[in-house]
């Protein structure tokens, strides 16, 4: 069926920035969001939040090392993908990426390292054989591990989460900014996009944060730290109303200036993006949310009830920004440079860049956190 | 200090790391990389080696005469094969040499298969396109043809080679002046403008020239259902120009009218293909107009007897004498009002009329390339010597 609509140059019947590039804004947010949430307690010792730092900052890993997988995919020939740290163009807004994500995986390493220098030390201790080598290596071969190290560790996880916090925001600051600053792109051309971009990682590093801690205590059946996620729940709640505010004062302002982008955007909103924004991301991913939060964060009732409420809000809140990535990058592509057409796109089921790949993409740093926690458990298995 | 240790340690494995990064760096950057900006110089001259794999369609007519002289005469001209059959150096390479090329007989075989997007890609209607470039919206261009069926192909209909089966070269068909000026109908711009004259067209459309064919059209069965331009398909060239393509072939009218099993039997009629006109003996089969013989009187008043010439008498031996003003007694270039300037060059094989450097050194060189017994098609043999001794 021929869903293309009015002038459309024959350049545009396809998008380009396919679902990969929805998922790795997303990813990227989860990987700042999670750091930032982690830094919390190892920068600022809100010590509310102890139970969920380490857990938060080895979330952010994992799916740090994953953040690139969606563009490789799309990108297709990985192999080249080095070929930027040989050649680097400093120039390039694009290999800006490469630069910041290296800096920040170096960062989170560290960081992960010196915060589970301990742990890897009492590996090494109680193994043999293979494993016992694997943590010789992973400790670098000290075995030294007393109250001094312990400080000087300390230090430095302080230390390396001050640095990270600002770079945390650059790595998707960065992202935004790269959408924002296409000026020849009606939806995503503007410079609020990078802040938006920062407020809506943190959204995701929040709600992911919170709906894998309480699905993870639900199913080993095991006590949550209520103080903490109440905490979580209520910073959940208003930064989602900061991100969800600045979205739509962004388009409020559009909106009003009234300007030639808006006679095509208004006409996207209502038209293409009518489910996928109005209705889905606006709507109920975001206002339904909005007031589950609300109810938990002003009213006080019973705390299994409550903790559901939260569970079902950031699970929602985690789709109302997939599908913010979607309608920016999906979105911004569907209008013609024309100012007067649309084009269509499905990403396909079984496409190298379709759903089940997506699905596949998006959990496989959810697998890493369950075989790192397999091996140093973030949470107890059951309640002593 | 032995409590820190770990601590230095992996400051001097990332100092190391650093370190090791940029001598890798430098062995590894390749050699000609920033010579003349961010990219490798050496990249060039590796370009420009390549060999090209993309086959002429030159080289393809070599072997597939047939198709190609079918190819250049219809409107995919301008459509060079590796469009759709991919680059075929494997397949030429195979059939000059199938022994020292190395080349086994699957991987020479030439691709051809058919997807819609194939031919979309540039059929897909879009507003974007020019309105006169052949353009389909899939759903109604086979609801308009009464297709049932919504996964025939396109090349059931439409032979790839020869997509609306012309009578002519498309190149060379008939150039129909546009109306787009005053001066293009009268000798001088009038004075009125046209909306003060009463019934003066705004627009120029068939009727205002053909007023009897379209009247006559009007009152047959085909114009309910088709326009002039359906089978007279018009290509616009410029502004005050287009080419007219000549038709009335068989296998265009079939395009409709035959039976076939994704069509609706029923509507538009149909015939059975060449089973229809095999038990008639009065018609010559091979005239390509063979439906109008018939089906004349369905269509408009023609006169199936001219064969293309717009001109009347012997135009090719008499045409000197219009393309010479009479007031100036000089070859002008009335000939472009309708035909293009390398129409005339076709056959004079040198610019008509003639230039104002070719009066001076410029038919020299002329003369030089092709012999003086070109300028003898024209010019009688003591032209030479009125300057030449």
């Amino acid at each position: 069926m021929d869903l293309t609509q009015n002038f459309l140059f024959p350049n545009e019947l396809h998008i380009y920035w396919t679902v990969m590039i929805v998922l790795y804004p997303y990813i990227t947010g989860m990987v700042a969001g999670a750091f930032i949430v982690s830094s919390f307690y190892h920068v600022f010792g809100m010590e509310k939040l102890k139970s969920i730092a380490r857990y938060a900052l080895v979330a952010s890993l994992a799916f740090l090392l994953f953040a690139t997988i969606p563009l490789l995919n799309h990108l297709g020939k990985p192999e080249r993908a080095f070929n930027i740290m040989l050649t680097p163009n400093f120039t390039s807004a694009m290999s800006g990426f490469g630069f910041v994500y290296m800096t920040y995986m170096v960062i989170v390493v560290l960081e992960v390292w010196f915060s589970y220098r301990s742990e890897f030390i009492e590996k090494f201790n109680q193994s043999t054989g293979v494993a016992k080598f694997i943590y010789k290596v992973l400790i670098l071969g000290n075995t030294n591990d007393n109250e001094n190290t312990k400080r000087y560790d300390k230090k430095l996880v302080i230390f390396l989460g001050g640095v990270g916090i600002p770079i945390a925001c650059i790595l998707h600051g960065y992202v935004g900014f790269l959408f924002g600053s296409l000026k020849a792109n009606l939806w995503w051309s503007t410079p609020l996009m990078f802040i938006i971009f920062i407020f809506s990682a943190i959204v995701s590093g929040l709600a992911v944060l919170i709906f894998l801690y309480l699905f993870v205590h639900w199913k080993r059946k095991i006590k949550i730290d209520q103080e903490s996620i109440d905490l979580l729940s209520k910073w959940l709640w208003g930064f989602m109303i900061i991100a969800v505010t600045l979205e739509l004062m962004e388009v409020l302002s559009i909106s009003y200036e009234r300007t030639a982008r808006w006679a095509i955007l208004e006409q996207l909103i209502n038209g293409k993006l009518k489910i996928s924004y109005l209705y889905l991301q606006i709507g109920l991913f975001s206002i339904v949310p909005f007031l589950m939060l609300s109810v938990t964060s002003l009213a006080k009732f019973n705390v299994k009830i409550r903790n559901f409420i939260i569970w079902l809000a950031s699970g929602m809140l985690l789709l109302q920004v997939l599908l913010m990535r979607w309608n920016v990058v999906i979105g911004g592509q569907l209008v013609s440079k024309s100012m007067r057409g649309f084009t269509e796109y499905f990403p396909g089921y079984f496409d190298k860049e379709g759903i089940i790949v997506s699905f596949l993409l998006i959990f496989t740093p959810f697998l890493l956190l369950r075989a790192f926690d397999h091996y140093f458990p973030f949470f107890p298995k059951k309640d002593k | 200090m032995r409590d820190k240790l770990h601590i230095y340690t992996v400051l001097i494995i990332l100092v190391s790391l650093i370190i090791i990064a940029a001598i890798v760096d430098t062995l590894l950057q390749p050699k000609s990389f920033n010579e003349h900006g961010h990219y490798r110089w050496d990249a060039v001259n590796e370009l420009e080696k390549q060999t090209v794999i993309n086959q002429n369609s030159k080289i393809c007519s070599e072997c597939h005469k047939d198709i190609y002289q079918l190819h250049e005469k219809d409107a995919h001209f301008s459509v060079p094969c590796v469009d759709c059959h991919g680059a075929g150096n494997l397949h030429v390479a195979y059939h000059k040499d199938s022994v020292s090329s190395n080349i086994t007989k699957e991987k020479a075989i030439l691709k051809k298969e058919f997807k819609f997007e194939g031919c979309l890609f540039c059929h897909k209607k879009l507003n974007a396109r020019p309105s006169d470039f052949p353009q389909i919206n899939q759903k109604e261009h086979y609801k308009f043809m009464h297709i049932i069926d919504s996964t025939a192909k396109c090349i059931e209909c439409h032979s790839p080679h020869e997509p609306i089966f012309l009578l002519t070269d498309s190149r060379q068909s008939r150039l129909h002046p546009i109306v787009y000026k005053c001066t293009d109908c009268h000798k001088t711009k009038p004075k009125k403008n046209f909306y003060d004259v009463a019934d003066h067209p705004k627009i120029f459309e068939c009727k205002d020239c053909h007023a009897e064919i379209v009247k006559d059209f009007n009152s047959k069965p085909h114009h309910n259902y088709v326009e002039c331009r359906t089978c007279h398909l018009f290509h616009k060239e410029s502004e005050n120009i287009g080419r007219m393509y000549k038709n009335g072939n068989a296998k265009f009218c079939l395009l409709c009218h035959e039976n076939k099993p994704f069509k609706d039997p029923k509507y538009p009629p149909k015939v059975e293909w060449p089973n229809h006109i095999s038990n008639i003996k009065s018609i010559e089969k091979t005239d390509t107009k063979i439906c109008l013989n018939c089906h004349e009187k369905q269509i408009h008043k023609m006169n199936l007897q001219l064969k293309g010439n717009p001109h009347p008498g012997n135009w090719k031996s008499e045409h000197k004498k219009f393309a010479v003003n009479k007031l100036s007694k000089k070859i002008d270039a009335s000939c472009n009002l309708c035909h293009q300037k390398d129409y005339c060059l076709s056959c004079h094989k040198v610019e008509m009329p003639h230039n104002d450097q070719f009066k001076g050194d410029d038919h020299k060189l002329v003369v030089q390339k092709k012999g003086k017994a070109l300028c003898y098609n024209c010019h009688a043999k003591e032209f030479c010597t009125t300057c030449h001794e």
